[in-house]
């Protein structure tokens, strides 16, 4: 009972030292700055673009939401992508990216344009992934530059050949960037050399190729080797682990005789690859759907199936076969691995709307989020649809060339690159 | 004295409040003195460092809450919905902050949140001279400092 009230007693000191604050004179105009903690919960709701803009109203407002805990805190309460990103060509070395804010609305509420310069011939809109932009600069030498278009930041990786594979977080260092990249070159036992780059910004960087790759020690006896994704497909991160389709690498299409573990795996068992942040292993699993499906037959590299993340906690894969989207939801404790979640005929939602000038007539799958499928119809639109509802929305386009065009989901992210 | 079920909570200008449990403990630092001494819940509980107009007015929405999650039909979300704009609308800035303070120092999550909302949509959207106006913030960045801060971010206006 003494401790007791020994604790109580500090308790009332210390609510007395806490609140003694407010008590003191106010000057009639001027009012007494916000604790610290609350100015953060409230800095770190903001949308990124509004961070910028409360970086330039005062000394600490700027140091306050520059902490690497700041950031970190402020993507953990944006981790809705409200924001998709479209592309267009000016000339082959520059493009024009544009930052469609319309996700949950039923009209767009506003676009930003980005102009990306190269001064390489070819400047290849290759995805947005986390955040970040990457582009392709050179197919021969596989130079890419990362964009990070909320900071304005740019950064060119002068990697020896191979391929990203991805951007992600960094599992244990507040906000930092990795990349996760492929080489072309095998080690001493046939396995693919795999890299990580830290873009670790607290250490400046003076020379952009001097950047520091680390090279991915794995065991002997890994169970997986990684196989490459899909080009221009971006990987999908669930809690920290990367699932990418497995694909074609374009590459090695080159090469006379490519590494077995550069060509497609020799059963649909291995066509999806994981890669865990944390652990930095790699593992494979199948995809949904009946191996012996007519699909595989003719696709063996699955162009028609993507992953995607659902509300940020689970990995979804859908396949379309023809009008049908049968959309499956990875149950990793279990088995049936995958267990379907919905069928949606794309037909009857979106048949009625006007079929503009277009070569194409594909139906690509965008993401998914709170239960609307994002899809965009080339030569119709681009579409909503509420899974559960059955409504449907359509956003007007502005790009008169779809041809040059991708749409990615896209979180605004205020982590610096460099 | 309150009767049972009742606690009495006293304001630093010593106005005392009566009101049920159930509402008080929206409060998780109320529930918790409660939780751990009896003696809490029988007399009065000094709310120190925040006065008896701001106390009033977390007790008003302490009590349309507590009373909204205990019956669904009387209070429903709609309803909830509109309280809330209505009670974030008609507060100047020195409430406002006055029960930020008070809300983040009681831990009603709840309240906390809503009024970090009404704040970050005082910001959204406003140039940095406009933020510095509506909370009273004066520029410390020297000139150079100023057109370097402008240099980094000629995209965020």
């Amino acid at each position: 009972m003494c401790i007791l009230q020994t604790c109580i007693s500090a308790l009332w000191n210390q609510l007395a030292v806490y609140l003694i604050r407010p008590l003191t004179p106010r000057i009639n105009t001027l009012i007494p700055p916000l604790p610290d903690d609350i100015l953060v919960g409230i800095l770190s709701i903001l949308p990124a673009k509004s961070v910028l803009v409360c970086r330039c109203v005062c000394r600490s407002w700027k140091a306050l939401t520059s902490t690497p805990e700041f950031l970190e805190l402020h993507l953990k309460k944006n981790r809705v992508p409200k924001v998709i990103v479209q592309q267009r060509r000016i000339c082959d070395s520059k493009k024009e990216i544009s930052f469609v804010d319309c996700w949950g609305a039923t009209e767009r509420t506003s676009t930003c344009k980005l102009s990306v310069d190269s001064g390489s011939q070819v400047l290849e809109f290759f995805y947005a992934c986390n955040g970040l932009l990457i582009f392709l600069e050179d197919y021969k030498l596989q130079h890419y530059c990362l964009v990070n278009p909320t900071t304005y930041q740019k950064v060119r990786l002068f990697t020896p050949e191979g391929s990203i594979y991805g951007v992600f977080f960094h599992p244990f260092v507040k906000a930092q960037y990795c990349v996760l990249w492929g080489g072309l070159f095998l080690r001493k036992d046939g396995r693919l050399r795999i890299r990580i780059l830290d873009l670790d910004w607290s250490k400046s960087q003076s020379h952009e190729e001097t950047l520091n790759w680390r090279e991915l020690s794995y065991d002997d006896d890994a169970a997986s080797v990684s196989y490459e994704p899909k080009f221009q497909s971006p990987p999908v991160t669930v809690d920290g682990v990367l699932y990418w389709m497995v694909g074609h690498r374009f590459a090695t299409s080159r090469l006379e005789s490519s590494p077995p573990c550069a060509r497609l795996p020799d059963s649909c068992e291995e066509s999806i690859m994981s890669f865990n942040t944390k652990t930095e292993k790699f593992s494979s699993m199948p995809h949904p759907g009946a191996p012996q499906d007519q699909l595989c037959k003719w696709d063996r590299e699955h162009t028609r199936m993507h992953l995607m993340n659902k509300d940020d906690h689970g990995l979804l894969c859908i396949c379309n076969i023809s009008n049908t989207f049968n959309i499956w939801v990875l149950n990793e404790n279990k088995l049936p691995l995958w267990i379907k979640w919905h069928t949606v005929d794309i037909y009857t939602y979106v048949s009625h709307y006007p079929f503009h000038e277009s070569t194409y007539s594909v139906r690509r799958p965008v993401g998914i989020m709170d239960g609307e499928l994002l899809l965009d119809c080339k030569g119709r639109g681009l579409f909503a649809l509420d899974l559960n509802h059955g409504r449907v929305k359509r956003f007007e386009r502005r790009i008169k060339n779809e041809d040059d065009e991708h749409i990615y989901f896209h979180i605004p992210s205020l982590i610096p690159i460099t | 004295m309150a009767s049972k079920g009742n606690l009495t909570l006293k304001s630093c200008n010593g106005k005392e409040f009566i009101v049920e449990e159930k509402v008080a403990v929206m409060s998780t630092t109320i529930k918790n003195m409660v939780d751990v001494d009896d003696s809490f819940a029988q007399g009065v509980i000094p709310i120190i460092g925040v006065d008896g107009k701001i106390l009033a007015k977390l007790i008003e929405y302490c009590k349309e809450h507590a009373e909204a999650d205990e019956d669904e039909e009387v209070k429903s979300e709609e309803y909830l919905k509109k309280f809330d704009e209505k009670f974030v609308d008609e507060l100047n800035l020195n409430d406002l902050y006055d029960l930020l303070k008070a809300s983040n120092y009681l831990e009603i999550t709840k309240l906390l949140n809503l009024l970090c909302q009404k704040v970050a949509s005082m910001i959204k959207g406003k140039k940095p001279e406009e933020i510095r106006r509506i909370f009273n913030i004066k520029n410390d960045f020297t000139p150079e400092e100023e057109e370097e801060i402008n240099r980094q971010n000629p995209w965020a206006f």
